[in-house]
């Protein structure tokens, strides 16, 4: 059966607090095609971490979801929880951020893995555990037998991120949400993560959504970038074009804060600009019209087929 | 002029597992030494040894054997008013600004304490107005005193403690990953925060980090730590360029991976 597309039509997530609504992500519309890694960067906050978690429904109940996600002809966020706990793991994988939180730390790791395997019933028990330590050993653990016997918490951080990473992968699903795979974790570890995600990738021809704060990681691993400004999608191409010739201006000073591309930080927000009905960035951008700050830019086409959310392109 | 801040054959073992019985070797016979106004980086993966390095100089730890020296002195060897000034000239940053900081007290009476402590400034006065000419210099708006912790971003913390640890008017900053839990452009701040201090006071950093890219933009002199031991130590630009060690070959070598456009095409969209 080939792998449907995952869809997003016009999502939007708030949360309920004492000065008001907050929405994490508002009136997103993209679609993740089948077979490529689609990379998806901002900064802490922008909502990517939410929209990823939104498609599984994995949020919590105080979050307002309205929209449409489309996993070919199912609508996951209707979908009746039953039908959705059998795509969970086995149609989309989530290798979720903060390991050490995922982990159950009064289980085995063998434990934790083989049950995620034989959930779905794809193996026996024995032919799970066979399997959990080949994992492990694609994950870099060189002695996986001795890794199983043991607990989430007498591992470091880097393996505990390799663990759920192969939780996540565990069930050989068609698509894989990445949240963060590589925070926390230094230059040789990410690495070999990136190259795990490479390998999974052609290996088993997984399609990804690899939600990053890494633009490294996104220029290395990703067949095309989506960049997030507070819960709007404003900038979309394939990698190379978004990190050599990034459009948005945000996005642009995104990759000159980068040490090797300069430093340059984005500026603090003009408190002038504060209180406009335009473009979301137009209170730190640089190249701000009068335009900006009475209306909101739509998305505007590149030639190349990219778009880019800001009236420098209309 | 002599180095500010020597460490000489440093060991630090701990001891673990029954009666004690088990031995690792955190740090392993290190010795370097950071030159005044000038930035040391040391760079080696988790578990390297890198931060209980950190903890010895900061006095939170003993070495097992060897000499800290500052200006000359044994660290060890400091009576209790040399000893606290000590932890006033050496301050300290942690990765995270948010246990840095105390949850139950606001901003502001965070950074007084430190001021009251070691009775800098005459009065409240004083010492306020030292706390805004200071806010200014790390980029911090001053209404932000009046909040806790909780309430500022990880950014504005992380500039809180450091202006914190600059009323103290420090001599050296231990820098233990600063910007680690930041966004990138809120990273690209810090460092220029932190780049210019050094100049405008002549401050010595001694910088922590895995992050190679970091690690060129600010470090003089660098120091490799491989479990333990510090494998390879030289000016930034020797060992950036001509490292000698196979591990920091190895340590560069994955990180200018990244640097380079990846090798096949991509497809367009």
């Amino acid at each position: 059966m080939a792998v449907p597309n995952i869809e997003i039509r016009n999502l939007s997530v708030c949360f309920e607090t004492a000065q008001g609504p907050a929405c994490a992500v508002n009136g997103l519309s993209t679609t993740f095609r089948a077979g490529r890694i689609s990379g998806v960067i901002g900064e802490s906050g922008s909502g990517k971490s939410v929209m990823g978690m939104s498609l599984l429904r994995l949020l919590p109940n105080t979050a307002k979801v309205t929209g449409e996600c489309f996993f070919g002809a199912q609508e996951l966020l209707t979908l009746p929880l039953r039908e959705l706990r059998k795509l969970r793991g086995a149609s989309i994988g989530l290798i979720p951020q903060n390991p050490n939180a995922s982990l159950d730390p009064v289980m085995k790791i063998k434990k934790q893995i083989t049950e995620a395997i034989t959930t779905h019933g794809r193996l026996g028990k024995r032919a799970a555990e066979a399997e959990a330590a080949e994992l492990l050993r694609q994950f870099g653990f060189d002695q996986p037998q001795s890794i199983l016997g043991q607990y989430s918490f007498q591992m470091s951080g880097g393996m505990n991120q390799r663990l759920v990473s192969a939780l996540g992968l565990a069930c050989r699903p068609g698509w894989v949400i990445a949240d963060e795979p590589t925070k926390g974790l230094d230059a040789v570890l990410r690495n070999q993560v990136y190259t795990v995600l490479r390998q999974i990738y052609t290996q088993h021809h997984s399609s990804m959504i690899v939600i990053t704060h890494d633009l490294h990681l996104a220029r290395q691993l990703c067949d095309d970038i989506r960049v997030l400004y507070m819960g709007q999608l404003i900038e979309q191409d394939t990698a190379g074009e978004v990190m050599e010739r990034p459009r948005h201006p945000y996005t642009a000073g995104l990759i000159h804060s980068l040490p090797s591309r300069g430093m340059t930080p984005i500026p603090a927000p003009d408190p002038a600009r504060l209180s406009h009905r335009g473009c979301p960035f137009y209170p730190r951008c640089s190249k701000a019209m009068e335009r900006c700050g009475r209306e909101a830019p739509g998305d505007f086409e590149l030639p190349d087929g990219g778009k880019v959310r800001c009236f420098l392109y209309a | 002029m002599p180095d500010v801040l020597e460490l000489r054959d440093v060991c630090r073992d701990f001891s673990h597992g029954v009666f004690r019985a088990r031995t690792v070797h955190a740090v392993d016979h290190v010795s370097f030494s950071l030159e005044r106004g000038k930035t040391f980086g040391l760079v080696g993966n988790s578990g390297c040894g890198k931060t209980t390095l950190s903890r010895m100089i900061t006095r939170l730890i003993r070495p097992t054997s060897g000499q800290i020296l500052f200006e000359g002195e044994d660290i060890a060897a400091l009576g209790r008013g040399a000893g606290k000034a000590y932890h006033r000239r050496v301050q300290m940053i942690f990765q995270n600004p948010e246990a840095s900081l105390d949850p139950t007290m606001k901003v502001r009476d965070s950074l007084l304490e430190a001021m009251e402590i070691h009775s800098l400034g005459e009065n409240r006065e004083a010492r306020m107005e030292k706390i805004q000419r200071t806010l200014k210099q790390v980029g911090v708006p001053e209404h932000l005193l009046s909040r806790y912790p909780h309430q500022v971003s990880g950014g504005e913390g992380q500039r809180l403690v450091i202006c914190r640890a600059l009323l103290l008017e420090p001599e050296v900053l231990l820098l233990d990953e600063p910007t680690s839990m930041l966004d990138v452009s809120v990273q690209a701040h810090i460092m220029n925060i932190l780049r210019d201090l050094q100049r405008e006071l002549g401050l010595t950093y001694l910088y922590i980090t895995h992050d190679i890219e970091l690690l060129g933009w600010i470090s003089h002199a660098i120091g490799v730590m491989q479990r333990g031991k510090l494998v390879e130590t030289g000016s930034r630009d020797q060992v950036m360029e001509a490292p000698r060690h196979p591990y920091t070959k190895e340590l560069f070598h994955s990180y200018s991976h990244w640097e380079q456009p990846p090798v096949s095409k991509r497809r367009s969209l």
